[in-house]
């Protein structure tokens, strides 16, 4: 019935209108307005008593018109009679209707009436069927669904057919039957079209995915030279994987994955292999694009059809490993990616954003000549430190500003610049990566049809899955790109740094890739070499013997010698010069420059060495001096803070000493990084006279505060650097003849190592200069003739400079003074 | 209370209208469920515009096959026969109890039976057909005719008081819209005894569909039904559609 058959409204208001017909109040709610007053039905409009009366009559005087209608014979009387017969349902239904209204009528009028009704009749039902449990309701609910539909779909069958209902009933089996090739002609078109995609998805779901077996490689651990340390700790792992009871019956569980990160040519897909040649074990390799795909949701297959196969494989084998090459492909949900430089944060993300932050400034360390520029063509290392660490910042040409820093000076120069890639390949977004987490510690359930689906058929429990024991290595040089929940406790329990080699492991390499050629290098050697580049990789190791071989071949010798030894290092560290000669000026003044930052970093530096001085031009460049560190430390000193500002301090002061006071805009970076270094350790480190941390008051927006309101920051910095260089100044009035002597080396030579530079410096020879002969006595007046005529033309006063002067072969006694003058210097400057 | 006084009006109005509209649907329920079955069945073919009306106690029913009048069935080829019927309609009539589409022209029927029928001439027949065939369609009356006068000639009194073929009614019609055709009533005497037969045969005006109907009874039955037969043939209203072809 109605919903208004349940209205308990008592009130006599005004009667409320058609849309008062729908909206019903509530069974149990009591009298609204007098609870006193019998409860009767709210009147309903004439509009609602008769709107289905009025239908079903026009509809019944329709069907009546349409029978007279073209039919000369048919009178109306004959034709109400045959249509009373004809549709006798809409007369039916009229009638019901009609009743309806009555009994409406009767309840709106009659309270004991309407209350037998609603309460006695109705709210009993109501009531009775509410004593049963939403679940048999639900059930009795679906089950008469099921009849009306069937029912309803029989009688059409039947009009269908022109049969009656029952006949069609009892045919239903019969037409069933003869249907059945239809039904199956159905079936197997809508399995080719399932199948065409089933069998297109399943083409495409493979690939990528390679197995190998303990003989197919022949890599061992004692292949990979200079990791030891991570080696060691992969070996555990794969101890465990191999011995699982070992830890197992302890009560413990197989560590589930590792990741290898560090830098590129570290040797990662090295250690994955020679995991795979060591093991017993299965070594499955994924490649690092076998998930990304031109579909949507194939990935998410992939990931699946290799954890299938990766289980196959666990039970078969006892255990698993596999490799995902690249990791970083693998995408990630965004996360890892940003806010690196930021202090705070927890788990994998501080993890790496600790280890990044050193990784980064360890980066900067070959690079030596980290500068945007020049960081166009020499090694990729180098592109990749200098891209790392100086963004886009341009500084003026000239002598690379900050080649003779440390990796620490430098990094925390560029370090408001740290653009660090996130985000890493595609792909999460399809599921693929879900899919892998999902896999790789998901719902532990129950596998197979036959165990869930029979087992629970014939009332046994599902058996529990097995243990697989898969063992999941990664290697990435992002892992920062990689998502965070891949890299929880569970998934990837273990993160190792595969960081440059030791020197032990780099004099390994050396010694390895040595031993495949003929050479004439000495074991010293091999030493100076290692550690004179303490970020060489395996990669960069095996290439720059090439290279030295490439030279000594171009120069007709099959023996490699130190000298082609030192030109392939500079080659590949620094790349290959410009064919640029610089006018005589230029020369004179750049050397000089150049000759200034290394006499001051010689004499002052501690811990570094120079690995290079140039004054060859490569790309914006006009020269630089190259450092390399021989100890790897964390920390500096504020001393050594001080001695950093002064090396670049040192071109403008020498420029100024010889120049009578000018100066090149060439000393505009130099002066930067000086800033810049002096800034920030005066407001981080308490260089200055304040011990309050500058920095931190920005990165908390204070910056706005005023330390100290008498002396801006500006002139602390200002003072600062004004004592630095009067310092640098000292050095080098005490190093005059240094100074012109390197000039001199660096205008003649171009290029020179940093054992000329000692040679030159300690009168001694060295391998492409005899620093003998600059301690000549001659060599002063000849070289200060020299530097006057040069800085007349500067002047303008005359307009060629006299050529170089050629220096005797032969080595001075007189040396040994100068030498002892400086080192007299040198010990007062340190002091 | 002012409520209560200006609800008033609308109520008692809605009551009454209630009331009327009740009324009128029981009014409607009555006329049309209570007063009986109707006076007449009617045989309609609205699609080729053939109206009958019959006795409410005579029954119809319409025929599956078709009614090969005039047309030799030996020539009939099956799709010749499928053609035809969808160019036939037939429906039998029967005012026995029982409706027997088996006996709907046996000679000693005690009740009237026949059928009435549509066809959709081929153009053949079209073309040859005149007014004068359709008197011979169901017995060839002028033969009949000539045969009983050579009888009456031979044996004058035997001959007119058991005659073997009287024609007792021989009209043309002219209907509206151009339908034309002839109504003859004749009494043929037959092994079972003596059979009349009313028959109408009408044409369309452009002479393509062919209109019949055919009602049959001895000639005692006859005797007794004419007047109804005679209503029944009356009826018979013809209005061409061209939908038929």
């Amino acid at each position: 019935m109605d919903h208004a058959d349940r209205i308990t409204d008592l009130t006599d208001l005004p009667d409320p209108g058609p849309s008062s017909s729908g909206s019903s109040s509530s069974l149990a709610g009591p009298p609204a307005v007098d609870p006193a007053a019998k409860p009767r039905r709210r009147p309903l409009s004439l509009w609602d008593r008769s709107k289905f009366l009025l239908l079903l009559g026009a509809v019944f005087l329709f069907v009546v018109a349409a029978e007279v209608s073209g039919d000369p014979l048919m009178s109306w009387g004959d034709a109400l009679r045959i249509q009373a017969r004809k549709s006798a349902w809409i007369l039916v239904l009229l009638g019901a209707e009609a009743l309806r209204q009555v009994h409406m009528l009767v309840g709106e009028r009659w309270s004991a009436y309407y209350v037998f009704w609603t309460e006695r009749v109705f709210g009993r039902l109501e009531r009775r069927f509410l004593r049963i449990n939403d679940w048999n309701r639900f059930r009795l609910s679906r089950a008469a669904k099921w009849i009306v539909g069937l029912a309803l779909a029989l009688f059409i069958y039947a009009r269908l057919s022109h049969t009656s209902v029952f006949d069609a009933l009892v045919n239903i089996p019969g037409d069933l039957w003869d249907a059945i090739p239809v039904v199956l002609q159905i079936v197997l078109l809508m399995l080719l079209v399932v199948g065409q995609f089933v069998v297109m998805f399943w083409f495409l779901s493979k690939g990528g995915v390679e197995t190998y077996f303990p003989e197919d490689i022949t890599t061992r651990f004692a292949d990979v030279w200079g990791q030891d340390h991570v080696v060691s700790r992969v070996r555990e792992n794969v101890f465990y994987l191999e011995r699982p009871e070992e830890i197992e019956s302890r009560g413990g569980h197989v560590p589930g994955g590792i990741l290898l990160w560090g830098p590129p040519g570290t040797g990662k897909t090295l250690i994955a292999e020679a995991v795979a040649g060591e093991t017993g074990k299965p070594f499955v390799f994924v490649d690092p694009g076998a998930f990304s795909a031109m579909f949507v949701g194939v990935g998410l297959l992939k990931v699946k059809s290799l954890f299938r196969k990766l289980r196959k494989l666990s039970l078969r084998y006892g255990g698993v490993i596999v490799f995902f090459d690249e990791a970083d492909t693998l995408g990630s949900r965004g996360g890892l990616g940003g806010n690196f430089g930021g202090g705070v944060g927890t788990g994998a993300r501080s993890f790496f954003a600790r280890q990044s932050a050193s990784a980064a400034a360890s980066a900067a360390h070959p690079a030596q000549a980290a500068h945007p520029t020049q960081a166009a063509h020499p090694t990729q290392a180098a592109q990749a430190a200098g891209r790392r660490l100086f963004g886009e910042h341009p500084v003026g040409p000239g002598c690379n500003g900050l080649s003779y820093l440390s990796a620490a000076a430098q990094a925390e120069i560029g370090r408001e610049q740290f653009v660090v890639g996130g985000g890493g390949g595609g792909g999460g977004f399809d599921g693929t990566l879900q899919a892998l987490l999902t896999e790789m510690s998901g719902l532990k359930k129950p596998r197979g049809f036959l165990n869930r689906v029979v087992r629970r058929t014939l009332g046994l429990r599902p058996k529990p899955p097995p243990k697989y024991r898969i063992l999941v290595m990664m290697a990435t040089n992002m892992p920062q790109s990689l998502d965070e929940a891949l890299l929880r406790p569970g998934r990837i329990d273990r993160q190792y740094k595969v960081g440059y080699p030791s020197k032990e492991g780099r004099v390994r390499t050396f010694e390895g890739y040595l031993a495949r050629v003929r050479h004439e290098l000495t074991a010293e050697q091999v030493d100076r070499l290692a550690v004179m580049s303490p970020e060489a990789t395996g990669a960069t190791i095996k290439d720059t013997v090439n290279e030295a071989l490439v030279q000594a071949v171009k120069d007709g010798r099959e023996v490699i010698t130190w000298q082609d030894m030192l030109r392939a290092r500079v080659i590949k560290e620094y790349g290959l010069a410009d064919d640029h000669e610089h006018i005589d000026r230029e020369r004179h003044s750049i050397a000089l420059h150049e000759a200034c930052h290394a006499v001051v970093a010689y004499r002052m530096q501690r811990g570094r060495v120079i690995d290079l001085a140039t004054i060859e031009r490569r790309g914006g460049v006009g020269g630089f001096v190259a450092h390399v560190a021989v100890e790897d430390r964390m920390f500096m000193w504020k001393s050594e803070i001080e001695i950093q500002v002064m090396v670049s301090l040192a071109s403008l002061v020498g420029e100024r000493m010889f120049f009578e006071g000018d100066n090149t805009v060439g000393v505009g970076g130099d002066l930067r990084s000086a800033t810049t270094l002096v800034a920030n350790y005066l407001s981080s480190a308490a260089m200055g006279d304040t011990l309050s941390s500058r920095l931190a008051m920005l990165a908390q927006d204070m910056g706005t505060l005023s330390l100290d309101a008498d002396r801006p920051f500006g002139q602390q910095i200002e003072s600062k650097l004004r004592e630095l260089y009067e310092r640098t100044e000292v050095v080098l009035q005490n190093n005059r003849r240094e100074i012109l002597a390197l000039t001199h080396a660096l205008e003649e030579h171009k290029t020179i190592t940093g054992e000329d530079v000692e040679a030159i410096m300690e009168g001694a020879v060295g391998p492409t200069v005899d620093g003998r002969r600059y301690h000549e006595p001659d060599f002063l007046s000849v070289f200060e003739g020299y530097h006057s005529n040069a800085v007349s033309a500067h002047r303008g006063q005359t307009h060629e400079v006299h050529r170089l002067p050629e220096l005797g072969r032969a080595a001075a006694e007189s040396g040994r003074q100068t030498e002892g003058t400086v080192g007299a210097v040198d010990e007062r400057e340190r002091r | 209370m002012e409520a209560r006084r200006r609800t008033t009006g609308p109520r008692r109005t809605s009551l009454c209208a209630t009331f009327a509209l009740l009324s009128v649907v029981a009014a409607v329920m009555l006329a049309a469920g209570g007063c009986g079955s109707p006076r007449y069945q009617y045989v309609t073919n609205k699609k080729d515009g053939a109206f009958l009306r019959v006795p409410n106690s005579w029954n119809h029913q319409e025929m599956p096959g078709p009614a090969l009048f005039g047309i030799d069935a030996r020539n009939v080829s099956p799709e010749m026969l499928q053609g035809l019927m969808s160019r036939e309609w037939v429906v039998g009539l029967d005012a026995g109890a029982r409706f027997d589409a088996t006996r709907l022209l046996v000679p000693d029927a005690a009740l009237p039976k026949g059928f009435a029928q549509v066809r959709h001439l081929l153009p053949e027949e079209a073309n040859a057909v005149s007014t004068n065939d359709l008197r011979n369609f169901v017995l060839s009356v002028d033969d009949a005719q000539a045969a009983q006068d050579q009888a009456v000639r031979a044996d004058p009194y035997g001959a007119r008081l058991a005659p073997s073929f009287l024609l007792l009614a021989d009209e043309v019609v002219h209907k509206k819209d151009g339908v034309h055709g002839v109504h003859l009533v004749y009494q043929v005497k037959t092994d079972a005894g003596l059979v009349t037969i009313d028959q109408t045969s009408l044409l369309d005006n452009g002479q393509s569909v062919l209109y019949q109907l055919i009602l049959a009874c001895s000639s005692l039955c006859y005797a007794q039904h004419g007047a109804q037969i005679g209503d029944v043939a009356k009826s018979f209203t013809i209005k061409p559609t061209d939908q038929g072809q």
